[in-house]
């Protein structure tokens, strides 16, 4: 095998016992020891167990006891996704030799799929602030320029799928941290609704806007990844009682009797998008005219006026779950971490509380604007992804985020590829769902997705 | 858009010390270039909104 499959390619071919999980896996793993050096998308190669969990897999399927869709498929976990007896460290000094005693949830969750885990993969420090060089490993790099961010906070997720190191990897998003790197790497990426995903044993950044999701290379295998990883979990105190639908079967192959509604003034108002981005989500909502679906413009609150809610409600809980540590040991958090976290100190219990009612006006105010339409579309960045050093450090506080609204409203967003800049560099949009209708988002997306040429390309790394 | 005015030095001080947080001079400095970014947002955010509307969140009672 000489290209890297998507997993419903290589989960068919597993099933039809003509791709082996160890020939699978030996090659990844290959590929990981000649790229990553240059990407950093790994904290941690997990290469014994992975030959050990391959051999297993391998076992099961020529003796017909295969799991399902995952079975055999190597998989990375962001590290900040707790694993029995491997070292989980949220890229940080602060937990640089911590070895969990349990597995997340997730983690779990994928072991009884039968996932072989290749290792743990790279993230801005506890999940905010990067790319940071004074951690103890140094951040990952975009695989389509070496010299830019692969975005963050799952840093490391979208760079191993887009190098084609992982076939699938979690994510987690407290305010566009799946989403961001899925867009600068040119990979899918699931944020779904607030709930749906058990966020137990994964390391908390902001307890009311963290999401944990899958991200891969294709929308496909994200509803592969997230039929592995949804469902209730009493362990988790925001996990929804809800029942599961079946992923896969929602996605569409056209989008006869779709209402998209097109969040334009995003992009065109108070703080516009870079044009190049602008056109790809025009670009998508044409696509999805052409397949069927009906397209109108979407009045929602302004970016601007979700931007302060958000910015306090991440920073008060992060600082929360840091405080103590912060106290005692500053200086063992990077830069980067520090210079996000920090400035929470300067908000009251007001200011908290006040923020969550704006964001209760805010979520009435969205279900009003999605009433009559099915999913929204809008750009998934503002631009193209920053340079990894001499960024500006300020831009956060600059341009009201792009992501956020969906971590406020919790509502399901899958992210995919809108196609390159003239340079190659990677585009993306968001389609937003109605809380629950993850799978509905996800459909529209894979129709897209599957009418236009963007998934052919990978990045070129020897 | 330039780097808005800051908080007063003091008050960003007394704020860190109230946090428990232990900062070099650099890094108070740091924190107080950026306090006029919070003081903006932290305007926008406490504008009058009718007494009734509850916060995000709020506690829902279990159903047995």
């Amino acid at each position: 095998m000489s290209q890297v499959p998507t997993i419903a390619e290589a989960s068919r071919l597993i099933e039809a016992k003509k791709l082996s999980p160890i020939e699978l896996t030996d090659m990844l793993l290959k590929r990981i020891h000649a790229v990553d050096a240059k990407l950093n998308s790994f904290l941690l190669v997990t290469e014994d167990l992975a030959r050990k969990t391959a051999k297993k897999a391998e076992e099961d399927v020529m003796a017909g006891k295969i799991r399902g869709p995952l079975h055999g498929i190597p998989i990375g976990l962001k590290d900040i996704y707790d694993t029995k007896g491997i070292r989980t460290t949220a890229h940080s000094r602060v937990l640089e030799k911590r070895v969990p005693k349990e597995d997340s949830t997730v983690a779990a969750r994928f072991k009884k799929a039968g996932t072989v885990l290749l290792g743990k993969l790279s993230t801005h420090e506890f999940a905010i602030g990067g790319p940071s060089f004074d951690t103890p490993w140094p951040p990952a790099r975009n695989p389509w320029d070496l010299e830019l961010s692969p975005g963050g906070s799952s840093s490391g997720s979208g760079a191993a799928i887009a190098a084609g190191l992982v076939l699938g990897a979690t994510g987690s998003d407290t305010g566009g941290s799946i989403r961001s790197p899925s867009t600068f790497c040119a990979v899918a990426g699931m944020k779904p609704t607030y709930g749906l995903v058990s966020r137990w044993g994964i390391l908390p950044l902001a307890f009311t806007l963290d999401h944990a999701g899958p991200m891969a290379w294709t929308v496909e295998d994200c509803a592969i990844l997230l039929q592995a990883m949804a469902g209730h979990d009493k362990k988790d105190a925001a996990s929804a009682k809800v029942k599961i639908p079946d992923f896969r079967a929602a996605l569409r192959k056209d989008l006869k009797g779709v209402r998209v509604g097109y969040i334009r003034h995003w992009h065109d108002g108070e703080h516009p998008v870079e044009p190049e981005m602008r056109q790809a989500a025009e670009g998508a909502v044409e696509t999805m005219k052409r397949l069927g679906a009906e397209i109108k413009d979407v009045p929602m609150p302004k970016l601007s006026e979700f931007a302060p809610a958000g910015r306090v409600i991440i920073l008060t809980e992060a600082f929360a779950v840091h405080a103590k540590t912060l106290q005692s040991r500053y200086n063992d958090y990077g830069e980067r971490f520090r210079a996000s976290v920090t400035p929470a100190a300067l908000f009251s219990a007001n200011d908290y509380v006040q923020a969550m009612r704006l964001r209760q006006q805010l979520i009435e105010r969205t279900r009003a604007a999605m009433a009559d339409i099915d999913v929204m579309v809008c750009a998934a960045a503002p631009g193209v992804p920053t340079r990894m050093v001499g960024f500006d450090k300020d831009a956060a506080y600059k341009r009201p985020s792009l992501t956020m609204p969906f971590n406020l409203t919790g509502l399901p967003v899958m992210t995919v590829c809108s196609g390159f800049t003239p340079a190659g560099l990677p585009l993306g949009i968001q389609v937003v769902g109605h809380s629950f209708g993850d799978a509905a988002a996800m459909g529209v997306a894979h129709a897209y997705e599957q009418a236009t040429p963007w998934r052919s390309k990978r990045p070129a790394l020897s | 858009m330039s780097t808005p005015e800051p908080m007063n030095r003091a008050h960003v001080e007394a704020a860190l010390e109230r946090a428990g947080l232990k900062l070099s001079p650099e890094q108070v400095d740091e924190i107080h270039r950026i306090s006029g970014y919070v003081r903006d947002y932290l305007a926008e955010l406490n504008v009058e909104r009718p007494m009734s509307v509850e916060p995000a969140l709020t506690f829902k009672m279990p159903v047995p």
